[in-house]
């Protein structure tokens, strides 16, 4: 007994700041009911202290982490390795700028709720990457989802958003549903919900369980498609990224596809799909997702007037990108396409939360949907947001200077170096990808800096949004100009495979 | 492939999930999509109660249902909260009645 006791204080301890996001949220979820009256109105201004706590929370969580050392555990209910250190890297750095975008779009009233459904995203992502179990992998997936259906209704109340969050809660729940089924059947072979323990038993051979594996992966891969928004279950973006606010958006782009890619690394891990004959199947599979993703993201953007949708389908093509880096990962390359993954997930991640940041900044209350010739003349009106607007938008086409171009480079040589037939055809369509993007990125920052008659002029710019906008476009340039800290830790994530 | 409990129970929850899978595409009406997905969470459950007594514990599927219950009823409880609210600006609960987004 005291043994099993002593093992649940250590497990505690392994995920320490995550518990301090938690305790956060907590307060947040106890407090904010008691104020608001009965007319559901608060105090004007509660939504800047509500900002300040969630600020408080999240940079407290990542002191917290900071000072942790590195560690190896990879027994009992968290895994600790690399992967959980860069992923929290990512969820705090795009924490941070989140919760500073989603300031000042939310309401007084229901100021509170909205930081907490953020900052348990922001842990349930941290507790995807540490899950070294059936079970906590998939609570720690809800613990994203869950949150995600409040905080895509709560900042703006219309009908717009009512049929934004109903889409999206169907569509989650059922990928939810169809992963646990496949995780049912994975546990079934394994027979440990424990995943170091279902990698050891498959590692001893499948024998006739190779079918079940096979279907499990092909649900969870399913299941998890809708997160990244691969093509074919991409179809709920762009009308969720219309509905729901701004902000709200700007964290769909970002954080279901960190936990994505970092779910389904684990479970690629688990059956050794980087070494098994499983895995050539899987990999041809994840390679045709990524050739699909990559052209129907593109061609579908270039024809958005709706600067919402065209950043749904742009986050579409990115995870395009991403997938094919991920059908590339060979153990023990020396350029390995997981290292390159996630350095492209922290310059993607930073860019796209950037642009939406900028369209928090300029937005107007009173027209919540906004299209790209709103834009028109924004440099003449606000001279520093179509600047930053401008650096950001760089980093997705992947022009340098900025981090995009390095996070595109990683990729390509990733793919060409990986050796077999299909590394150099993945590395050729990315290319090509990456300049059909070019095309409406650039168009969105000539309309900025060309066309006269500002549209947005009039409106006051919201000062916390503007400075995560410029948070972002300084990691996203400082990283051109130094990637060597963040490239290190990334290729260092890479080592895990094999 | 038949006789043996286990196989039986293994056919049953896929079965389960036919069925939810197929209410969740025919059904347009949100709760009847609810139940289809519980349907396949409870598909779900039935296999991890299965392969739980072919594990090392003994346990860990049964606990794993818990969870699942558990975690079932708070979607439910926001899922409905939801409905509630779309049903009072459309008036009807079919998910694609709405007309606001199209592009």
């Amino acid at each position: 007994m005291d043994a099993a006791l002593q093992a649940i204080n250590g497990a505690i301890q392994l995920i320490v700041p995550e518990v301090i996001l938690i305790a956060t949220v907590c307060v947040a979820f106890a407090i904010s009911p008691f104020l608001v009256n009965d007319r559901g109105q608060s105090n004007p201004g509660l939504r800047n202290r509500w900002g300040v706590i969630a600020l408080f929370g999240v940079l407290s969580a990542a002191l917290v982490w900071w000072n942790t050392p590195h560690t190896t555990v990879t027994n009992g209910p968290f895994r600790i390795d690399e992967l959980v250190w860069y992923t929290r890297l990512l969820t705090f750095g795009i924490g941070t700028v989140l919760v500073l975008v989603l300031w000042g779009q939310v309401e007084d009233s229901v100021s509170g709720e909205c930081m907490a459904c953020l900052l348990s995203i922001l842990a349930g992502a941290n507790l995807v990457a540490a899950a070294n179990d059936l079970i906590s992998l998939f609570l720690a997936l809800e613990l994203v989802s869950i949150p995600t259906y409040v905080l895509l209704y709560l900042p703006r109340r219309d009908n717009a958003s009512r049929e934004a969050t109903i889409k999206y809660f169907l569509l989650s729940i059922f990928s939810s549903g169809l992963m646990l089924f496949g995780m049912a059947y994975l546990f079934g072979v394994g027979g440990t919900t424990n995943l170091v323990g279902i990698q050891a038993k498959l590692a001893s051979g499948l024998g006739d369980a190779a079918p079940l594996v096979i279907v499990a992966l092909g649900m969870i891969i399913a299941g998890l498609g809708f997160r990244i928004t691969a093509v074919p279950f991409h179809f709920y973006a762009p009308d969720v990224f219309q509905g729901t606010a701004p902000a709200a958006a700007g964290m769909l782009s970002i954080m279901p596809k960190i936990v994505g890619l970092v779910a389904l690394f684990r479970i690629a891990q688990t059956v050794s799909w980087f070494t098994s004959s499983i895995g050539s199947t899987s990999i041809a599979t994840v390679a045709g997702l990524a050739v699909i993703t990559m052209f129907v993201g593109n061609l579908l953007a270039l024809r958005q007037r709706n600067i919402a949708r065209m950043m749904a389908y742009s986050s579409i093509a990115h995870a395009g990108y991403m997938l094919a880096g991920f059908a590339v990962i060979v153990p023990g390359a020396l350029a390995n396409g997981w290292g390159a993954v996630l350095f492209y997930l922290t310059t993607y991640g930073f860019a796209t939360v950037g642009v939406f940041g900028i369209l928090v900044a300029v937005s107007d209350s009173r027209k919540p949907s906004m299209t790209i010739d709103d834009f028109a003349g924004l440099s003449k009106s606000h001279p520093v947001a179509a600047l930053l607007m401008a650096i950001v938008l760089f980093g997705l086409t992947g022009l340098p200077p900025t981090a995009g171009f390095l996070g595109k480079l990683s990729l390509f040589i990733a793919a060409w170096s990986q050796g077999t037939e299909l590394g150099p055809w993945l590395a050729i369509l990315m290319a090509l990808n990456a300049a059909i993007s070019a095309w409406y990125y650039l168009r969105l920052i000539a309309t900025m800096y060309l066309q006269p008659n500002s549209q947005l002029g009039s409106s006051q710019l919201q000062v916390p949004a503007l400075v995560g906008s410029a948070l972002c476009a300084v990691v996203t340039l400082a990283t051109f100009v130094a990637p060597q800290w963040i490239w290190r830790m990334a290729e260092s994530v890479g080592k895990l495979v094999g | 492939m038949t006789g043996d409990p286990l196989s039986i129970l293994v056919w049953l929850s896929a079965i389960f999930f036919l069925c939810g899978f197929l209410c969740m595409i025919v059904k347009r009406n949100v709760i009847g999509m609810l139940i289809g997905v519980e349907l396949i969470l409870n598909a779900a459950n039935i296999n991890f109660v299965a392969f739980g007594q072919l594990s090392r514990l003994g346990i860990d599927g049964q606990i794993a249902t818990l969870f699942v219950i558990v975690l079932a009823a708070a979607e439910a409880a926001v899922a409905l909260a939801i409905t509630l609210v779309f049903y009072n600006s459309h008036s009807t609960i079919d998910a694609d009645r709405g007309e606001s987004l199209r592009g």
